[in-house]
């Protein structure tokens, strides 16, 4: 029975990679399903129409977002081999931080990998990091996502914390059966989740911490 | 470098002197005749007229128009008469390109003729300005025409072409054809794009002759909405009936970044979008007989065209933001191309993140050849040339569209649109011009819109930019010179001074221009005073001469409005500095109307002559008001501080803000957001200062229910900043209520100032006693103070 395992699950496995739709690489950003991948001027990672926000937010002396004003970002990237980076440096306590902020999808690959991770910081600077991914209400509202197989319904009221999940790895697929907009972000290292709604600002957001900050997060994007 | 050669070739080729000259007129005498059929196109005709009319003036002599000639005289063949061909070449002629003439002169005639049907008359004014010396200098009609007692002409065999194919200057209103002189001016000069005729009231004084190349039909840019306008409401250049198709069709319009269909651009990955445009381009093409150049260009909008998925993979399948759109253009120029073969298509490359780059793995090698690429170089650094290193990138996309394209127009700013301020930029656009034409440009179409009122030299820059259609690889200098001589006579060389100082500092700017920018480096107080002394020298030498009186104060006006602007300091560099405020004012306001009075004679086009003097008087208006304002004291901690180091800015009216008066502000007005609602009044309200040219947030301020001292203006510590090239204040969370502070700024010196911001909290939001007023923070003025 065992020996069964393997061809079948190769072929379902397969058979999987042969439905899903390939990246689409341009100058400038990539197509993944029915989402374009970016990395805008403040280093976050912008899913355009669907106005999803990925980007990461660490604790130094305080928490600092990378659209922060006293973040200074640099970009480097070579567009036409599907590479775009942007090293950040943020204020922290002792001495300023790097951080390199990474979207590569080289051509023929079958997904996008999106890396968040420190270049340079004193340990005492680094004392909390996640990436969190922001999504509008108007467009998730009443709807649910699936984090390793189980539906997780999106609440639609002011709370913190309606769901969390201890460290490992992570399968989160957002807009499950939507045939255009269904996109799945898999972490390769353990991490941590924990989503709040705000009604005010009008989103939710799910954030995704490293059970290391100081190993930062890798996030492998693929759509349906 | 290849190019310069057969370039100049083209003007001025085998132009050969022999002691035997032909005498074409002497003592107010001629024997000369000019020849022109009776039956030849009017442009034609008009040739023989005017070439008698400057002949006449030159000379003295009456030169008959004459319908026919023996082979043999002393007569002057116009246009493909046989006799004309014979002296020629048969040949020869039959090679000219179009718009090209040959003159040639053989025994005692000469020969005038050209292709096409302007090439005749280019070889007319050819002959003019070579061999008589005719300019046609303005377009108010100052026109050369040199005297000669006798009229000795060698012997003639050159041919003659504008080296651009297509030319056209956008003055302001799109056209320079509002007065008789204003159309001669622009013919004589060769531009041919213009409809000399589409828009009344034109003036054109010979509507059969004097025609252009080819029509390039309005609207002429950012014409997307003017073939599917979004808005119910008319469009302003309308071509087509229907309106509010963002309404009926939203999926013809932009999906933006966050997933809803706005009027930014078109979708152009929708099919029956492409459909519905195609039909009313088509129609409207069909209106103008389908003869000319029709724009289609996108909206001047920034951002990419359009968010949705099959727009994108356009995108990723061109690797440009404007995929769809350059398809579509593909798909356009070919229809076009089936049912209007004379008709040409215009594409704009314009804005780095929309056209401007040309597209990879188009289905063809070299784009159609009914379409036109219009390439806009907005982006650029504007007191750089193309070779410079900022501008490097934007000229490698301009030759790649030469390689592209064989017909490639150059677009062009000459001047950045930070207002009237003195400024020169001939130097970067003769450069430019020159570049273009090695790039591979056959047409130009430059925005020079300060040329119609004659502002900083803006005469004296529209001649040479013609001539510089005529020949891009001539030295530009020499034209300033023979400008400067004619048409400030005595006071020539100083102005020509004035204006090499100009191009200098420009040159000098030591960073990136932007187009909306005022360069501020060099328009320092030590620098207005010398300049004011100099033009106060050039009116006391134009003495009883009102002509060159008004000339040298129209070359002043930009002098005055920022002399007005920073007389504070110009009189604290030198308390004996002549001129009150009142006489800077009402003298520019004395310029101003003598400007418009001219330029739009007899009240012509009052809503667009209103426009242009209402647009200077409030700047003039605005500046004195800084100058001769005297503002409540400043509160009693201010006492000590010497006067000197001290910055005192005031609101005026803005886009989002107009003025209120209110008795107890520090000039007795103030400003606030209008588009905020009382009840969305939040604290701590935000303010601060921001360095547009570096990019930072210098001050981000936020006042607290604490600090606030509510109903009074109270003047609120911000923190520290340096002025900059580009730097503003502002005030309320949309940043609405911000003012410019760069006329602070001072190259070379690094000081940093506290920034205070005297506010007024109005309203139960700030105060529980104040529940009769709306909420509302007003602001009166702004101080900085200079740290020691």
């Amino acid at each position: 029975m065992k020996k069964l395992y393997f061809p079948v699950l190769s072929a379902a496995m397969l058979a999987i990679s042969l439905l899903a739709e390939d990246p689409v690489l341009s100058k400038n950003f990539v197509l993944v399903g029915g989402h374009k991948l970016e990395l805008n001027k403040t280093a976050s990672l912008c899913l355009t129409p669907a106005n999803i926000v990925v980007e990461p937010y660490l604790l130094s002396t305080r928490w600092t977002g990378f659209h922060s004003r006293d973040a200074v970002h640099k970009m480097t990237s070579d567009g036409n081999n599907g590479l775009w980076q942007y090293d950040s440096t943020l204020p922290a306590a002792s001495a300023p931080v790097q951080f390199e902020t990474v979207l590569s999808c080289p051509q023929g690959a079958k997904s996008v990998k999106y890396s968040c991770k420190w270049k340079a910081a004193a340990p005492q600077d680094i004392k909390e990091v996640f990436v969190y991914i922001q999504l509008p209400l108007a467009s998730i509202s009443g709807k649910k996502f699936i984090v390793n197989g189980k539906d997780v319904p999106v609440v639609s009221e002011n709370k913190f914390g309606w769901f969390t999940q201890a460290g490992k790895p992570v399968t989160l697929t957002l807009f499950p059966g939507d045939p255009e907009r269904e996109i799945t972000f898999r972490s390769t290292g353990n991490i941590r989740m924990s989503c709040e709604t705000h009604l005010t600002a009008q989103r939710s957001w799910i954030r995704l911490y490293p059970v290391s900050p100081e190993s930062g997060i890798e996030l492998e994007i693929t759509a349906k | 470098m290849n190019k310069i050669i057969p370039g100049l070739a083209l003007f001025t080729l085998f132009t050969v002197c022999t002691a035997a000259g032909m005498e074409l007129a002497s003592d107010g005498k001629t024997q000369y005749a000019i020849v022109c059929d009776p039956g030849a196109p009017p442009t034609d005709q008009f040739a023989a007229r005017e070439l008698k009319m400057f002949l006449d003036q030159s000379t003295g002599a009456d030169f008959k128009i004459v319908a026919s000639a023996p082979d043999k005289g002393r007569f002057i063949f116009l246009g493909p008469l046989r006799q004309a061909k014979k002296i020629i070449g048969e040949k020869r002629f039959a090679n000219l390109k179009n718009q090209e003439a040959a003159i040639v002169s053989a025994d005692d005639s000469i020969a005038i003729a050209g292709q096409g049907k302007l090439g005749t008359i280019y070889g007319v004014y050819s002959f003019l300005e070579n061999q008589i010396g005719c300019r046609w200098l303005t377009l108010e009609g100052d026109n050369i025409v040199p005297k000669h007692r006798t009229l000795l002409l060698p012997k003639l065999d050159y041919t003659q072409k504008p080296y651009f194919d297509y030319r056209w200057i956008q003055t302001i209103g799109y056209e320079g054809t509002r007065t008789s002189e204003g159309t001669l001016f622009l013919f004589r000069n060769r531009m041919n794009l213009s409809d000399f005729n589409y828009r009344p009231p034109v003036v054109n004084p010979e509507p059969d002759a004097i025609v252009p190349e080819r029509v390039l039909h309005n609207p002429m840019c950012h014409t997307l909405f003017s073939y599917i306008p979004p808005e119910e409401k008319p469009h302003w250049a309308a071509r087509n009936q229907k309106t509010g198709y963002l309404k009926t069709n939203p999926e013809f319009f932009t999906l933006d970044e966050k997933g809803r269909r706005v009027a930014r651009q078109l979708c152009f990955s929708n099919k029956v979008l492409r459909v519905e445009l195609t039909r009313v381009f088509l129609e409207f093409i069909g209106k103008k007989h389908g003869e000319g150049v029709f724009a289609l260009t996108q909206e001047d909008v920034p951002k990419n065209f359009c968010n949705c998925i099959p727009c994108l993979k356009l995108d990723a399948k061109y690797s440009v933001p404007y995929g769809g759109f350059i398809e579509y253009i593909l798909e356009l120029s070919s229809e076009m191309a089936k049912k209007y073969p004379e008709a040409r298509l215009l594409f704009s490359a314009y804005r780095k993140e929309q056209t401007q780059t040309p597209p990879s793995n188009l289905p063809l090698k070299k784009l159609p050849d009914n379409l036109i690429v219009e390439f806009c170089p907005i982006d650029n650094d504007f007191s750089k040339d193309y070779r410079h290193k900022n501008n490097l990138s934007v000229y490698n996309d301009l030759k790649e569209w030469g390689t592209l394209s064989n017909h490639l127009w150059a677009y062009y700013y000459t001047m950045p649109y930070g207002g009237y301020a003195p400024v020169s930029t001939m130097y970067r656009w003769a450069a430019d011009t020159r570049l273009a034409a090695e790039a591979g440009a056959r047409g130009v179409c430059y925005e020079h819109k300060s040329g119609w009122l004659g502002i900083n030299n803006a005469d004296l820059q529209t001649w040479i930019l013609l001539k510089l259609y005529q020949n891009p690889f001539q030295d530009y200098k020499p034209l300033i010179k023979e400008f400067c001589d004619y048409y400030y006579g005595p006071v020539s060389n100083e102005i020509q001074g004035y204006v090499a100082e100009l191009e200098k500092r420009t040159a000098e700017y030591p960073v990136f221009l932007p187009w909306h920018v005022r360069i501020n480096d060099y328009l320092t107080p030590p620098n207005l005073v010398r300049w004011n002394r100099l033009f106060d020298s050039l009116e006391h030498k134009a003495g009883k001469d009102p002509a060159l009186l008004r000339k040298i104060r129209e070359c002043r006006l930009g002098l005055d409005l920022i002399t007005l602007e920073k007389y504070l300091d110009v009189k604290r560099f030198d308390p004996a500095f002549k001129d009150s405020a009142a006489d800077i004012h009402k003298r520019g306001m004395a310029t101003l109307d003598a400007m418009i009075a001219r330029r739009y004679p007899n009240d012509m086009w009052p809503g667009q002559s209103k426009t242009q003097h209402n647009h200077i008087a409030k700047t003039l208006n605005a500046n004195l008001l800084t100058a001769t304002v005297r503002p409540s004291p400043l509160p009693e901690q201010f006492s000590r501080i010497p006067e000197s180091d001290i910055r005192q800015l005031f609101p005026g009216n803005s886009r989002h803000c107009t003025v209120v008066n209110m008795p107890d502000a520090a000039i007795g007005h103030a400003v606030y957001d209008e588009k905020l609602k009382p009840d969305e009044y939040k604290l701590p309200f935000p303010c601060g200062f921001y360095d547009n040219e570096n990019k930072k947030h210098v001050i981000s301020h936020n006042i607290t229910r604490e600090e606030i001292v509510p109903d009074r203006f109270h003047l609120y510590k911000i923190g520290k900043a340096s002025f900059s090239r580009e730097c503003q204040i502002w005030a309320y969370p949309s940043w609405r209520v911000n003012y410019s502070c760069e006329r602070f700024f001072e190259p070379g010196r690094d000081n940093k100032w506290e920034v205070w911001l005297s506010l007024k909290f109005e309203g139960p939001a700030f105060s529980a006693k104040n529940t009769e007023k709306e909420n509302r923070v007003w602001f009166d003025r702004a101080v900085f103070v200079k740290c020691n």
